[in-house]
């Protein structure tokens, strides 16, 4: 297990012979995975630009449905914002080499995400009884929510991987639970776009 | 207590305080972003607006996208 990409070492190589010291590119293993998920961000961001412009390029042709729960479109919204918060602080307690801080926080976000994951569910089961897939508003609803809900599921697998990983974390070694915590930084500001994009801009 | 351990929680103290803050913030924003949403009148401009701000906000603070630049070195920046 040491093959090396490019000028970058493997995770598994890195962890086992550089541990935080700078490889042969200057990057620690910090610095390196810091840099490949903000690079797998940026990619992120262009297919959910490319999604949630569909919206506004149908804009005229299909407006808020009459029956769209807007209650919902809240609770959601503040669920996935309080999960923020909270992977925030696992985050920082990461950093500050508090295992089991972040362990705890780490599972209260994935607790958090789930329940947002449920509203989602609620919200399709309205949508498809109140503006079906037939409908363009139901279309990019369905489409828009399927995705940013897909990006959730596979947030929470990052963050439950980061905390099965917890017991290794230290101030200068918890890339882990920086990158799962940053991904999820990233649906929530995915979805602080879709929300009025879909619920509130009329 | 020695120093360092000091320093390093106090440094903690701060930070999931800002990130308090922060997310106090971003939750007065929803509520007005919503509220504006459910009154009369426009509310296009200023509904981006605050999207964009809370955006500005977990960018900074929750995501440190400052760190981004720190993390590459001088002679490749």
């Amino acid at each position: 297990m040491t093959s090396t990409i490019g000028q970058f070492t493997t995770p598994t190589e890195a962890h086992n012979t550089f541990d935080s010291e700078p490889n042969e590119g200057n990057f620690t293993l910090e610095e390196t995975a810091r840099i490949g998920v903000w690079l797998f961000i940026a990619s992120e961001v262009f297919l959910f630009a490319a999604i949630i412009s569909v919206r506004f390029y149908y804009w005229k042709k299909a407006p808020l449905p009459e029956h769209l729960n807007q209650e919902l479109g809240l609770i959601v919204t503040a669920i996935l914002l309080a999960s923020s918060y909270t992977a925030y602080r696992a985050e920082t307690l990461a950093a500050h080499g508090d295992r089991a801080g972040f362990q705890r926080n780490a599972l209260l976000t994935i607790s958090l995400g789930l329940v947002f994951m449920i509203g989602v569910g609620m919200e399709w089961a309205e949508a498809f009884a109140d503006f079906p897939v037939s409908t363009t508003y139901g279309t990019i609803f369905l489409t828009t929510t399927g995705f940013h809900a897909f990006h959730v599921l596979t947030g929470l697998l990052a963050l439950l991987f980061a905390v099965l990983q917890g017991d290794r974390i230290t101030p200068d070694q918890h890339a882990w639970a920086e990158g799962a915590v940053k991904y999820w930084h990233f649906v929530d500001i995915v979805w602080v776009v879709v929300y009025p994009s879909l619920y509130l801009l009329t | 207590m020695s120093v360092p351990q000091a320093h390093i929680e106090s440094s903690q103290r701060f930070a999931l305080r800002r990130g308090a803050t922060i997310i106090g913030a971003l939750s007065i924003l929803t509520l007005v972003e919503y509220l504006l949403a459910i009154s009369e009148g426009p509310v296009f401009l200023p509904i981006l607006a605050i999207g964009i701000a809370k955006a500005t906000l977990i960018l900074i603070y929750f995501m440190h996208i400052g760190a981004l630049r720190r993390s590459v070195p001088k002679d490749q920046a």
